[in-house]
């Protein structure tokens, strides 16, 4: 672990984010725990609809109706986010958290030059002139390795291809040096050569700056060598969660082993590949007791209850009632 | 590469380009010889390669790289700017109308994205049967019916579900709806453009079953279009790595997964995540993709090969074959 102290920067506890909708109670998240150090790097990994992405909005602040936060802190740093005031939370995001969104292409206004964006985010948080304003955008796009970065900054959000514009929403992201960096599917819409050189920066600026990083992906071989702990998301809950080494080599939640083994590459070419059958519920009325149990191959009457978190070992837990040892 | 009898396809010396038409002024100031000249995409560069009956080639490369093009032109959606694709020994270009009804009905291409692929207002039962029924294929009343039932079943689609339209299924269902689509005229080669691509990876792992499924059952040729090599690695026999419209290097997949021999293949080979191969230090690499549109002198990949020659900035590698079936465009293999 890289933490240098061990206080937790950001201590989640029983987070459910609900969504009223006209078909009943859409519960996105439910439930979700866990905690991050300080310069750690922590991996939300789920399907699609399984919450992950509404886990980051939450602590973000970024949900709105009929979206709400029936219960559950979200404590940074010893404050409290949740139903902290707009305005102190505006104070706090950007400068303090910063989020990296999947398609920067939405995240950037098509309009405004590269320096308008970047300086009016400095200005947001800080009393300073524009001139000083450019020359610290200048240092951050040196940082994330964009070239001739004077030039660049003139340029607008269509005139960078697709790599080149999720650096400059990381470059955005570093402006104020934040504490807690929240990346939702960063690469999902890069190429493999483009992503590594992502990976590469993220994970040097993580380290140089002792930044924590919550990262959200579908990929679970993408976090693999990036993350210090995973959490596995399915239908709103964490199922499992622990370092990376322990979830991967030894997954303890049916699903999770389901996940890492219909992977193409965990399978031999010419046989098919492993597969969960079925797919997973509407988050709208969830069934009573565990949500996977009717594609999980261990189910049977005790899956009726919901299932509590068994612990595996100091750093890994799993909520199923038949942990795989 | 020599045609012989079970050759499904043969497609030799492939070229598209694209080109932008000139607006209002571009055209009044090219009548003045004022050297505005016209912007050309080489999307496809001078592509040969032959698909044997029963076969999965794979078809990899980065985004842009022309791999979405080629396939279109081979499923017959585009028609090459030059160069010529041969089914079973037949040249396209020269066959007439029920000749090429044949073959385009016979090379079925399914979609990338399953929303935009499907026609939000139609029913199953009239997506999957449009085609069959407007060719003849499938007789009508109660028989056609039966049909539909047992190309929904191949697909893995509950029959009931005929009546119903595309919102109401999720992404992989939708995925075999397009699956459906494809098979209802009973073709022998399918090509998949990105397929899997926008799928979760346990529906992806079953959207291969059905291909691998469908493959031995059907005797279908598959043409594999994926931006990701382990689903590549995973179900093809060949591979075929693409890069900037050209073809860099083709060889059985289990050769160029263990000891791939262009600089691109190991670069790309390398930068594909894997749980096995867990790293925390990832390297960068060099540059991007430089655009079609002015494509680099000689060898395309030489700004951001690492090990780049002085002939590589000057003359363009040809595509040759190294060892039994392993062809390589790359001065290194001279």
């Amino acid at each position: 672990m890289t933490g240098n102290t061990m206080e937790n920067l950001l201590e989640v506890r029983n987070l459910s984010t609900f969504f009223d909708t006209r078909k009943g109670v859409l519960k996105a998240v439910n439930d979700v725990s866990f905690d991050l150090k300080k310069g750690e790097i922590l991996g939300l990994v789920g399907e699609s609809g399984s919450g992950k992405s509404v886990t980051a909005l939450s602590i973000m602040g970024l949900i709105d109706p009929p979206g709400y936060i029936a219960e559950g802190s979200a404590k940074f740093a010893g404050c409290e986010l949740i139903g902290m005031p707009e305005e102190e939370k505006r104070l706090l995001r950007g400068k303090r958290i910063a989020m990296i969104f999947q398609d920067p292409m939405m995240s950037l206004n098509p309009v405004l030059r590269i320096d308008t964006h970047m300086v009016e985010s400095i200005t947001a948080h800080r009393k300073t002139d524009r001139k000083e304003a450019v020359k610290k955008a200048v240092e951050v796009f040196r940082k994330v390795g964009i070239p001739s970065p004077e030039k660049r900054l003139k340029d607008y959000p269509h005139q960078f291809s697709g790599g080149m514009r999720q650096r400059v929403a990381i470059a955005i992201s570093l402006l104020h040096n934040p504490e807690l960096i929240i990346a939702d599917e960063p690469t999902t819409a890069l190429d493999v050569t483009i992503q590594e050189q992502i990976l590469y920066e993220i994970e040097r600026l993580s380290r140089e700056n002792n930044v924590s990083l919550i990262w959200v992906t579908h990929d679970i071989a993408v976090i693999a060598g990036l993350a210090h702990k995973l959490c596995v998301m399915y239908a709103g809950k964490i199922v499992e969660r622990g370092t990376t080494d322990e979830v991967l080599d030894n997954p303890a939640h049916p699903y999770t082993k389901g996940l890492i083994h219909s992977l193409p590459e965990m399978n031999t070419r010419g046989k098919p590949l492993q597969q969960i059958p079925g797919m997973s519920y509407s988050p709208i009325d969830l069934p009573p007791g565990c949500a996977f149990k009717e594609r999980c191959p261990l189910a049977d009457i005790s899956c009726e209850q919901n299932p509590g978190v068994t612990k595996i070992s100091e750093n890994h837990h799993v909520c199923c009632f038949h942990p795989l040892m | 590469m020599k045609p012989d009898s079970d050759t499904f396809l043969e497609i030799s010396h492939i070229s598209k380009e694209f080109r932008k038409p000139f607006g209002v002024f571009e055209r009044i100031f090219s009548k003045f010889d004022s050297g505005i000249r016209e912007e050309v995409i080489h999307a496809v560069n001078d592509v040969s390669f032959a698909l044997y009956s029963g076969e999965v080639i794979g078809l990899a490369g980065e985004s842009g790289c022309g791999k979405s093009t080629l396939g279109r032109i081979i499923a017959g959606i585009n028609k090459p700017t030059s160069g010529r694709i041969l089914y079973k020994g037949k040249d396209v270009s020269q066959m007439n109308r029920s000749e090429f009804r044949n073959y385009s009905l016979n090379v079925q291409m399914i979609f990338q994205d399953p929303y935009a692929s499907l026609n939000p207002r139609m029913q199953v039962r009239e997506i999957v049967a449009e085609a069959p029924r407007k060719f003849k294929i499938w007789p009508g009343g109660e028989e056609g019916n039966e049909r539909l039932s047992q190309t929904l079943l191949m697909s893995g689609l509950d029959p009931g579900y005929a009546d119903r339209y595309p919102h109401q299924f999720s992404g992989g269902q939708r995925q075999r709806i397009g699956i459906a689509r494809g098979l209802a005229v009973s073709p022998e080669c399918l090509v998949c453009d990105e397929t899997v691509a926008s799928l979760d990876v346990s529906i992806q792992a079953q959207i291969i079953n059905l291909f691998m499924e469908l493959k031995r059952d059907l005797n279908l040729t598959y043409l594999f279009i994926s931006h990701d090599l382990s689903v590549i690695e995973a179900i093809c026999d060949r591979v075929l790595i693409m890069y900037l419209g050209s073809i860099v290097e083709s060889s059985k997949s289990d050769q160029l997964f263990t000891s791939p021999l262009h600089p691109y293949t190991q670069m790309l080979l390398n930068a594909v995540p894997r749980l096995n191969r867990r790293k925390s230090q990832y390297s960068p690499i060099k540059g991007e993709t430089p655009s079609p549109i002015d494509p680099p002198s000689g060898c395309a990949f030489h700004p951001r090969c690492p090990q780049c020659m002085d002939i590589c900035e000057r003359e363009a590698p040809p595509l040759k074959d190294t060892q039994e079936d392993r062809f390589v465009a790359c001065h290194l293999f001279d």
